[in-house]
């Protein structure tokens, strides 16, 4: 006889699991890196990712804290486009062939070369792990450079990082290497150290105009403490002076934490709109890889706790419709605003215009009936890119051409350089979060001296960094470079 | 010989190009591709480090400092025009990563340099705006050593094809009026008496810059539309109002996909 009651003494029947089943995709292993199964599941409004190894049990962690937000914004996808040339062969399956293997779904948009893994800073938490290590030649990156061209034709955007590009020696040649193909943008991945402290290296830096991508983690000095190991407040507001003075163009980059900094996300936009060297800001939740201080993988900050953390912030300036998916990447991956700022009148683009108009790609049949629809679209699809670059003249055409009649714009696209602010916000993959689907069609890449690039998040995930460190660094040991 | 008429052409040109509209619309380098192309145009060429390089019409320098400084070469540049031998010498100078580049004012049609001395010569959106073609081309050809490349990149409009309204200034500056066909450039070349002639079509560089002209145009008219009055801003201070310019670009389009307007690489290379 079966019993009707439970031992607590319910009846017992069918019951709903707690979860809506949204996706079954493949992940790593936190622990092993291993590829496994993995699923995403809806819980509480709230996207999970849970997945199994073999040898180290389950996992699971939190992908995005507003349901809603995730599940809009998948028709935020374009076609990808085929790069001229692929550097490695499908042999072993996605993510372990990287890359650019002939499965990728999207060419480079935005390339990154690690000049160094030296830093002059030490702080708590570092994707790239900064230390000792090596240091590329010019030969190297001349190289990389060259290999970029081919795969690419035309290039869009390159950005130095490290370690701590600045320190290296040969960085202003690095740069000019890039310009000297041809490469339309140029950007460098800074702590900002040495442009508050050397003068003649600012003098070199505003001679070469790359654009600064200025880590800036916030206003208070708790923040740095606890982010970079030391007050570093002062430093960055004197670099910003100074790249104001010299006319360098800087991005604030700033890394987002639960109890750190997510209060502080409306601060930080709300100060680069009134700072004149400043032309956008990029809000990256924290990545736990690399070095990270403990997490909770339940618990991680997602682009909608960065969405909401700005509405909330900024008195109204801002609402959620003012972010918009990048169809570049995978739609979950980044999202973008763009704001016209006039004597402290800031005005979002996406209030005169539908994006989703013109950028979900899925649910649209048809594009909008208005005169340059076509060409409204393709500006749109260069500001909403992974190579939109702010201060840039192309970013500032495609800004114009999308909104020229929506807007009293004043002549002269110097003038439009200096008001138009980009806002973005990424969110790298960890271990707990790392989605194949997002890196097969991931449009930034890690240069490396053999010629392949591969997709960033893979990169630090996968155990890709690891390797090209020690390759490197032996190879310098041994004096082969 | 030289003509007065054509003295004044080189003038005109090299005055054109030293404007902010040539540069607003063709970047440092002046030319459709920019950097891009030029770095092509060298790896076409074969340079490697410490050739000695000749670069005809070499503008302000863009090219010569980015290829000196991408293949290690030597670069000398002749530019007819003063100024912008001036300001290239000045940017080289200048420049915050240095390049093995000089700079000397001259005709570089007749070329003011030692004969068999050079490992390359180019020449970017130069041979179309070159009155005496044939004698421009035996003075380069005659520059390289046995062996040297010549790397040439330009305009190419088929014979017959250029609209009226490009026989004036606009054209001169998009290297349009004196250009050759395709063919023209490579039977040049092999007059010349250089062989091993490869070719390269560069055409979307063309498409590319047009859409930008065009892109500027519509912002234009509609900020003009906009504010109802004929202001005009600085950069488009020498277009004339009456002219359907953004018709002209549609018909430049049109011949850019039928072939009969496009830019073209080509290299030939001076017998052992």
């Amino acid at each position: 006889m079966v019993d009707s009651r439970k031992l607590d003494g319910k009846l017992r029947g069918k019951q709903d699991a707690d979860f809506i089943f949204h996706e079954f995709t493949r992940s790593i292993c936190p622990q092993c890196k291993r590829v496994i199964d993995a699923q995403v599941i809806i819980r509480d409004k709230k996207v999970y990712m849970r997945k199994r190894c073999p040898d180290h049990g389950w996992f699971e962690g939190i992908i995005s804290s507003d349901a809603k937000m995730y599940v809009d914004s998948i028709g935020f996808n374009k076609p990808g486009t085929i790069p001229l040339d692929f550097t490695t062969e499908v042999d072993k399956g996605c993510p372990l062939d990287c890359g650019l293997c002939p499965e990728h779904k999207q060419h480079i948009c935005l390339a990154l070369i690690e000049v160094n893994t030296g830093c002059n800073l030490d702080c708590p938490i570092c994707f790239a792990d900064a230390g000792a290590g090596f240091s590329l030649t010019l030969e190297q990156v001349e190289g990389m450079l060259d290999r970029y061209v081919e795969t690419e034709g035309n290039p869009e955007v390159v950005q130095f990082s490290g370690g701590e590009p600045t320190i290296h020696p040969g960085l202003p040649a690095m740069i000019q290497a890039a310009m000297d193909r041809g490469i339309g943008q140029v950007m460098v991945n800074t702590n900002g150290i040495r442009l508050a402290r050397d003068d003649k290296f600012l003098e070199t830096m505003a001679k070469l105009n790359p654009v600064i991508y200025f880590q800036f983690d916030g206003l208070r000095r708790e923040t740095y403490r606890t982010i970079r190991g030391e007050d570093l407040l002062e430093t960055k507001l004197l670099a910003l002076d100074r790249m104001e003075r010299v006319g360098l163009d800087a991005v604030l980059v700033a890394a987002i934490e639960h109890d750190i900094n997510l209060d502080e996300v409306g601060a930080i936009l709300e100060f680069g709109l009134e700072n004149p060297a400043v032309r956008g800001v990029v809000l990256q939740p924290v990545t736990h890889v690399g070095r990270h201080i403990p997490f909770d993988a339940m618990r991680r900050v997602t682009i909608p706790d960065v969405i909401h953390g700005i509405v909330e912030q900024t008195n109204g300036r801002f609402l959620l419709e003012d972010f918009v998916p990048v169809p570049c990447c995978f739609p979950t991956c980044q999202v973008n605003s763009y704001v016209y700022v006039d004597e402290g009148q800031v005005t979002p683009l996406p209030r005169l215009l539908k994006i989703e108009d013109y950028l979900d790609y899925i649910t649209n049949v048809a594009l909008p009936k208005v005169p340059d629809a076509a060409q409204i679209r393709e500006a749109l699809e260069g500001l909403w890119s992974a190579s939109a670059v702010p201060g840039s003249d192309k970013t500032t055409d495609q800004f114009q051409c999308a909104c020229g009649p929506g807007l009293d714009l004043p002549f002269g696209i110097d003038h439009l350089n200096k008001h138009i602010f980009q806002i973005a916000i990424k969110d790298f993959l960890d271990a707990y979060t790392f989605n194949v689907k997002q890196v097969m069609k991931c449009c930034v890449a890690v240069l490396v001296p053999d010629g392949r690039s591969i997709p960033f998040c893979a990169y630090n995930s996968v155990g890709y960094r690891e390797q090209v460190r020690e390759e490197l660094t032996r190879q310098q040991k041994e004096g082969k470079f | 010989m030289t003509s007065n008429s054509d003295l004044h052409t080189k003038a005109c040109c090299a005055e054109l190009y030293q404007s902010d509209l040539a540069r607003m619309l063709l970047g440092d380098s002046l030319h459709p591709g920019g950097l891009r192309l030029t770095n092509r145009l060298g790896r076409l060429m074969g340079l490697s480090r410490g050739h000695w390089l000749a670069d005809l019409a070499s503008g302000r320098g863009a090219s010569a400092g980015a290829i000196a400084r991408s293949f290690h070469c030597r670069v000398i540049g002749i530019e007819y025009g003063r100024e912008a031998v001036v300001d290239a010498r000045r940017l080289s100078l200048d420049a915050p990563v240095p390049a093995d580049s000089w700079f000397i004012q001259g005709d570089a049609e007749m070329p003011p340099l030692k004969p068999g001395s050079f490992d390359a010569v180019f020449a970017e959106c130069a041979f179309s705006v070159f009155p005496d073609k044939e004698l421009a081309i035996a003075q380069a050809a005659a520059l390289l050593k046995p062996g040297g490349r010549l790397g040439m990149s330009d305009v190419t409009v088929e014979p017959g094809f250029l609209p009226e309204e490009l026989n004036t200034s606009l054209g001169q500056m998009l290297c349009v009026t004196g250009a050759l066909g395709m063919e023209g450039y490579a039977d040049l070349l092999s007059h010349a008496g250089l062989v091993n002639i490869y070719r390269e079509e560069a055409s979307l560089h063309v498409s590319e810059l047009l859409t930008k002209i065009k892109a500027a145009l519509t912002t234009f008219s509609v900020l003009a539309g906009m504010v109802g009055s004929q202001e005009q801003t600085p950069v488009f201070g020498e277009l004339s109002p009456e002219t359907d310019w953004l018709g002209l670009v549609g018909r430049l389009e049109r011949l850019v996909s039928a072939g009969q307007l496009g830019y073209w690489l080509y290299v030939g290379e001076r017998p052992a």
